[in-house]
């Protein structure tokens, strides 16, 4: 083989694996806009009913459950890392959520960055569907977001999810430092000890 | 009318840049030369390309979205957690190997099972195999194909986001290997795959061998793999399917069931009868293939 065409055909090749590299990029960039941006306006279920439309509501306690929360629905706690203060969201498994929905200020910088599943409830969809929908909310309003969704069973790590503890210490007498979270069926927030007898 | 047009600007880029990926390589190292890029039945595959991604990629989606989440509801929790608690590239070498167990045994009974091959044969009817070819495949064939390959990723849990990057790898790979390519890789083909054994994937017989997706490991584990050293003289199905967009789309829904006579002339070629010559593998009880020039 000519240098030449040695040199031509391993052009090609550089060439065609650097733009193959390019278009599995924008294709798993569009792959995961999609999954997360589109996902919302698929879910079935639209709020009917106008108290549901008021997803976050700002409590000076965090046992405070408003009146109007509907015992079938899915509870959602939100920590604001800044303030301290604890946001409850409660809807509808299914529900979409519009971007006036997630920021219950506007005018706030203030951001939640925990986002917790408390419990499942029979015949409701999963937190995954709840967890892309305000996700993806979240990036179409272009703010950073580090949020978790957490099942029943979820083992949480404290360094995943620091704004528990103040939870924790509110609402139990459980270590201020525990090492491992337990998210229980019933939807309670458990501590358990890795080593429980050292 | 806005995501309209959005769809088809990036239909239309993407065709330019599979293109400009493949066409230099199907230009300097062909398969079969002298293919023509307006080769016979090439409107068919661009109606067919234009369909999967103007519309059916969209319906797949969706599908897979709702599996995914419907998948994650089956599982157990204790399950997800015990897997997320390893380390990210045992996760990621998890779900490549197993995505590649789903997906051999899946291709396997497309081929085996009548009724997934009325599915199926739509893409196997293609008798000439470049980058456009890829995208002959009937829609509800792909979500059976791609609701496969990622199962293993939906069992684990992953959000499809995670994974949208072996997604996207996977898709480009499966167009790189019926690309009218031939790269002189030698034994590494066994190792990572390559188009050659796609193409033998696509000879005439319907139990041709190479079901692997990516790795050709499946196949020489279960005696499938099939690698001579020259392409097949013809490539497409006995069966007689129609040319045109509608009529493949419609043809799995009234064609007889019943499994297409083979070709007296092609036998299967299986691993199991084959002899290790050189980076080839060749029959040696059974007729050989027939051998292009």
């Amino acid at each position: 083989m000519k240098p030449r065409t040695f040199a031509l055909k391993v052009a090609v090749i550089c060439t065609s694996v650097s733009l193959a590299g390019v278009f599995v990029l924008l294709q798993s960039g569009v792959l995961a806009n999609r999954s997360t941006s589109e996902i919302p306006r698929r879910l079935p279920y639209q709020p009917d009913d106008s108290v549901y439309k008021r997803p976050f509501v700002t409590l000076t306690r965090a046992d405070g459950i408003p009146p109007w929360y509907p015992a079938w629905a899915r509870q959602y706690l939100s920590f604001d890392n800044q303030r301290r203060q604890t946001l409850m969201l409660s809807s509808k498994s299914g529900a979409s959520f519009g971007p006036h929905w997630v920021d219950p200020a506007p005018s706030s910088s203030a951001v939640p960055t925990t986002l917790l599943s408390t419990g499942e409830l029979p015949g409701l969809k999963s937190v995954v569907d709840t967890r892309m929908a305000i996700e993806a909310t979240e990036r179409q309003r272009e703010r950073k977001l580090l949020m978790y969704s957490v099942k029943a069973g979820a083992i949480i790590k404290p360094d995943q999810l620091e704004p528990v503890i103040d939870l924790l210490v509110s609402h139990s007498s459980t270590p201020p430092q525990p090492s491992l979270f337990v998210v229980s069926g019933n939807g309670k927030l458990h501590v358990e000890h890795p080593n429980p007898h050292p | 009318m806005i995501h309209l047009v959005r769809l088809a600007i990036a239909t239309g880029l993407t065709f330019v840049l599979l293109a400009l990926i493949f066409r230099p390589l199907e230009l300097a190292f062909p398969a079969k030369r002298g293919q023509k890029f307006l080769r016979p039945q090439w409107w068919l595959d661009l109606c067919f390309f234009l369909g999967q991604n103007l519309f059916w990629t969209s319906a797949v989606f969706y599908v897979l979205v709702r599996f995914s989440a419907w998948l994650d509801q089956c599982m157990p929790y204790g399950f997800h957690h015990a897997v997320a608690m390893q380390p990210w590239w045992i996760q990621a070498v998890e779900v490549v190997i197993l995505s590649d167990f789903f997906i051999y045994w899946g291709h396997r009974l497309q081929h085996n099972w009548n009724f997934l091959w009325r599915f199926h044969s739509i893409h196997h009817s293609a008798e000439h195999l470049d980058w456009l070819a890829a995208h002959r495949e009937h829609p509800l064939d792909t979500i059976y194909t791609v609701g496969l390959i990622n199962l293993p990723a939906f069992i684990f849990g992953f959000p499809l986001e995670t994974i949208a990057g072996l997604i996207a790898f996977r898709g480009i790979w499966a167009v790189y290997i019926h690309s009218n390519v031939r790269l002189p890789i030698g034994p590494l083909r066994a190792i990572i795959g390559a188009p050659e054994l796609h193409h033998w994937h696509h000879d005439r017989s319907r139990d041709a061998g190479n079901y692997a997706n990516i790795s050709p490991l499946m196949d020489l584990l279960f005696g499938t793999y099939v690698n001579p050293d020259h392409e097949p003289a013809e490539f497409g199905i006995t069966e007689k399917t129609p040319g045109n967009y509608i009529g493949q789309l419609l043809h799995p829904f009234v064609v007889k069931n019943e499994r297409i006579s083979e070709l007296p002339e092609i036998e299967t070629v299986s691993c199991r009868n084959c002899v290790p010559t050189g980076n080839s593998l060749f029959p040696v009880t059974e007729s050989k293939p027939i051998l292009s020039d």
